[in-house]
């Protein structure tokens, strides 16, 4: 499907490229959402993603799925907004969003209690404070479904270093979650 | 097989990544081993729980997202004419040097090489060894900012045996610099692989970091070329130079090498070469304990084994 997209646009069909930010708008925002952890940072990010997309969607060699490409652009948009401030002040800048939004800063989904509202708060915090790479590839994983080839051409970098950081990811979480999770 | 070997490959059976055949050793395991079942289930405990964590996707205006879009691409369109000032400014350097070479030379190098038979690039090669200043700047010009690939690559072979004189160095470190400014809109494109000849700058790259003032720099560019192209060619050359240093007989080559791949965190298994080497040996145990998480000490033996149980 998003390959016949792709085809089509690049042969000159604009609208082609409409349906192809319809079918991943949602998900390329989510996927900016776990990264940057700001909801307006996330929205931007991604439509800085598809701007750059659409410019140079016509070089694509299709070596990837349109998919994983855009994740890498989106990523390496995001590496570089990071590399422009310091990483530490990113950090800082996550964090602080997290402490500015009150629990519950929007009503527990149906049948969730306080408890569920603070533990989802917990995690979204201990993903944040994870090394970057670590949280990438636990990102790309758990939410966007991808299996570890497709992360490893997402991120620029082997099946090997995907495997050995998601499982640090992994270790670090559970030991954090401990508690909470028992 | 054991709970140790069983445990390595847990993550990967959990996530689907495991061939049939070792799928089910893990399987036929996990149902004779409470120990490592409860493993798995700690695993899945984990993942439901991060799953369970919604988007926020409540803030987002969906209904307006694609009007946005398109106002941005539309205005990204008008922008194109202004980023194409300072390409055209390049492009009339490029030109320019290009002029001075030819009137310096008889004729572009790098186009006479392209045509040239085996002598005549021998004889083109030699012509390049002893070029002036404005000569190798026009060759450094070529080499980073000419839009043929081809003509950067040659612009790289016949740079290749000058680049251990400090002035070919700046130029090359200062034409980058210059070239990345004046990108900076599109750096990000470098790193998704619209850049060709990524691999012929990998040697240029390593020749630099050979040289302690200029190592931050050769670092940088190894960097970006490292996380280049989805294609990874740029990421292939690195590592295959690397190999060559780390296997050489010069402790120097062996040194850079291993500060090379433990700054862009490549090359795993020949860093525990360096484990019996007292200058590195802490640097190497650390590096290794914190990518895999596993602590042999300095024990080669077992940080082996275990990378061979891995693969």
């Amino acid at each position: 499907m998003d390959a016949e997209l792709v085809v089509r646009f690049q042969k000159g069909e604009e609208t082609a490229f409409e349906d192809l930010v319809h079918h991943h708008m949602r998900d390329a925002y989510g996927f900016c959402l776990r990264l940057t952890g700001d909801p307006s940072g996330a929205e931007e990010l991604s439509q800085d993603g598809f701007v750059l997309a659409y410019r140079h969607l016509k070089e694509f060699r299709g070596e990837s799925s349109f998919r994983t490409w855009l994740y890498r652009i989106l990523l390496n948009l995001y590496r570089d907004r990071i590399r422009r401030r310091s990483r530490e002040e990113a950090r800082i800048d996550v964090l602080k969003r997290g402490d500015e939004r009150p629990h519950p800063a929007r009503p527990a989904a149906p049948g969730a209690g306080q408890e569920a509202v603070e533990l989802e708060e917990i995690i979204r915090r201990r993903v944040a404070e994870l090394p970057d790479r670590q949280r990438e590839v636990l990102v790309l994983h758990v939410y966007q479904g991808l299996d570890y080839r497709a992360i490893a051409e997402a991120i620029g970098c082997s099946y090997d270093d995907v495997k050995v950081n998601l499982s640090l990811a992994r270790r670090r979480l559970r030991e954090e979650l401990k508690e909470h999770l028992s | 097989m054991k709970c140790d070997e069983i445990r390595e490959s847990i993550a990967e059976y959990h996530d689907r990544e495991l061939d049939a055949e070792r799928a089910e050793r893990v399987r036929a395991h996990l149902a004779g081993c409470p120990a490592c079942a409860g493993e798995l289930r700690d695993l899945e405990g984990l993942e439901t729980a991060l799953r369970a964590v919604p988007v926020r996707a409540d803030d987002v205006r969906w209904d307006g997202y694609v009007a946005r879009l398109r106002d941005r691409i539309t205005a990204s369109r008008a922008s194109a004419w202004k980023a194409f000032i300072p390409l055209a400014a390049a492009a009339l350097l490029v030109w320019g040097f290009t002029r001075v070479f030819t009137v310096e030379n008889g004729g572009s190098l790098v186009d006479r090489y392209a045509v040239a038979d085996a002598s005549g690039r021998e004889r083109i090669e030699r012509e390049a060894a002893r070029l002036g200043q404005d000569g190798v700047t026009a060759l450094v010009t070529v080499l980073i900012a000419d839009p043929v690939p081809a003509r950067q690559r040659i612009a790289a072979r016949l740079l290749g045996s000058r680049m251990n004189e400090d002035p070919v160095r700046r130029l090359l470190v200062e034409r980058s610099r210059e070239v990345a400014r004046q990108d900076a809109a599109e750096v990000v494109l470098v790193d998704i692989g619209f850049e060709p000849g990524d691999d012929e700058l990998v040697a240029p790259a390593l020749e630099m970091a050979r040289s302690e003032r200029l190592f931050p720099d050769a670092l940088r560019i190894l960097k970006r070329l490292d996380r280049g192209t989805l294609n990874r060619s740029g990421h292939g050359e690195i590592v295959r130079r690397l190999r060559e240093l780390l296997a050489s007989d010069l402790p120097r080559e062996r040194e850079v090498g291993f500060r090379i791949a433990r700054e862009l965190e490549i090359l795993l298994e020949d860093i525990v070469e360096f484990l019996d080497v007292p200058a590195l040996a802490p640097q190497a145990r650390e590096f290794l304990r914190r990518r895999t998480g596993r602590d042999f000490g300095t024990d080669k033996a077992a940080w082996r084994a275990w990378f061979a149980r891995k693969s």
